[in-house]
């Protein structure tokens, strides 16, 4: 019956509305894993500058563990291999969210760390001359001087995850490409579904670049620093 | 002229400070007494900077000891309280190290309200009399981009004097400047001379030193050469490297 849809009616009735619903859940995932990500990111990028070794060695294995092995088999092995050495069941939402969060956390803290080193020595020793503590320095002084410097490579980074949580769907979550290969082979019309799976990356990412770009130029404004 | 006490505010004992194997500083010792302006000059690589930035701890000396007051500065002292000891010693830089994404009152205010107990009201009060005071209150919400080189020294200097320091310290503080801008902020810093401000100032300015400073320590090799008043350092100076110097400068 399906087979005699046009591209237009098929993509209209069948296609979009569950793939609208795939996009939701890869907003979900990409969001929620982002913010846990840049936040697990920062501390991550603190310890691996901190003086203290146990720190910055804990936080350089992390980082190690996190980019030397792939993403996918890091979703497969926290989803199947986890659960079975600590006798939990993960579903796969929690699975997923877990994943992509450890995973971009690790890749943030070298972009942190890089912004944070960027800035230059003078204005730490100025902060310090001026009896801040080392904890206000980074917070109050360096930090929100990376903010902008580090905004184009969160971006990629942010771009990677919302492309990267396509590879949930091997622990079947049903995010946007999930959805895509179940109706692609029940349908077997594969141009159609792909066609506006892709289609649906692209506007994540875009709109992110949009935010992205908004929030670069309101803090060009502020200060231009 | 101002009155001056014995009260000693910064003591250095045999002084060392080494950077892998090269002996920057070999034991210096010299008091820094209450109101006093000491004007440190030196060839380059004299060790004068690096001298000038252990007296707050920002170069951890490799021995000898340093005394704010009656309290060792450093040395197996909590980060604590050597933040606290900073706050009383005000620092300024060759570069003049503004925060570039605070306005020159953020810039002014960061440090008072973060550190001391005081409120927005009153850290604001404060940055508007020391902003007067350096000629700059019309840029209280400018970000320091958009000053001139001399202008930003001047915030650095009032930036410093928020805090309400017992003593402050010039690195080279118009090294960077180009040579129409120095005298704005030697006029301040002469103001906060007669002000009766204890000072300790590294500077290549000679007519500073003979004009303003109590004392001169001259500086070569690591090591105190010579020290005395102006007259006696740069009129008739003892020493051969003393003598040497102040001939390449003339």
């Amino acid at each position: 019956m399906e087979d005699s849809l046009s591209f237009w009616a098929f993509s209209h009735t069948i296609v979009i509305p569950r793939l609208l619903e795939g996009m939701a859940i890869t907003l979900k995932l990409t969001i929620i894993s982002g913010v846990i990500g840049f936040a697990l990111g920062m501390i991550i990028a603190l310890m691996r500058l901190s003086k203290y070794k146990i720190f910055s060695w804990f936080a350089l294995s992390y980082i190690s563990l996190f980019r030397g092995t792939p993403l996918l088999l890091q979703i497969l092995f926290i989803y199947f291999a986890v659960p079975t050495l600590i006798n939990v069941n993960l579903d796969s939402f929690p699975a997923g969210i877990l994943a992509l969060s450890l995973n971009c956390a690790a890749y943030l803290a070298e972009i942190f760390r890089a912004g944070i080193l960027s800035i230059p020595k003078g204005q730490t020793e100025a902060a310090k001359a001026l009896g801040l503590s080392h904890h206000q320095t980074m917070f109050k002084i360096v930090i929100p001087q990376t903010y902008r410097r580090i905004i184009p490579p969160v971006v990629n980074e942010f771009s990677a995850l919302t492309k990267d949580s396509s590879l949930v769907s091997v622990i079947s979550l049903g995010e946007l490409l999930y959805v895509t290969q179940r109706i692609g082979a029940k349908y077997l019309r594969p141009w159609e579904v792909y066609f506006w799976a892709g289609l649906g990356y692209l506007i994540i990412v875009l709109l992110l670049s949009y935010v992205a770009g908004r929030i670069e130029r309101s803090l060009e404004l502020k200060g231009g620093v | 002229m101002k009155t001056k006490s014995n009260q000693i505010i910064i003591k250095v004992v045999n002084l060392e400070k080494s950077f892998g194997n090269t002996k920057v500083l070999k034991k210096i010792s010299t008091d820094i007494t209450k109101g006093e302006v000491v004007v440190v000059i030196g060839p380059s690589g004299s060790g004068k900077s690096t001298f000038l930035r252990c007296l707050n701890y920002l170069e951890v000396p490799t021995g000898g000891e340093i005394y704010f007051h009656d309290s060792r500065v450093g040395f197996q002292k909590k980060e604590k309280e050597v933040d606290l000891q900073r706050s009383k010693i005000g620092m300024v830089f060759q570069s003049f190290n503004l925060f570039p994404h605070l306005t020159v009152l953020g810039n002014l205010t960061i440090a008072p309200l973060n550190i001391q107990n005081v409120t927005k009201e009153e850290a604001e009060l404060m940055a508007r009399v020391y902003l007067k005071k350096v000629g700059l209150l019309e840029k209280i919400n400018a970000y320091p981009r958009e000053l001139s080189g001399g202008q930003q020294q001047r915030v650095a200097i009032a930036r410093a004097l928020c805090m309400n320091p017992e003593v402050m310290l010039f690195d080279e503080a118009t090294s960077s400047l180009d040579p129409e801008l120095v005298g704005e902020v030697l006029r301040v810093m002469k103001d906060l001379a007669l002000s009766g401000m204890t000072m300790v100032v590294v500077t290549h300015e000679m007519d500073f030193a003979r004009e303003v400073a109590d004392r001169v320590i001259f500086m070569d090799g690591g090591v105190i050469v010579e020290e005395g008043t102006p007259n006696e350092i740069f009129s008739s100076p003892k020493e051969k490297r003393t003598i040497d110097f102040l001939r390449k400068l003339s």
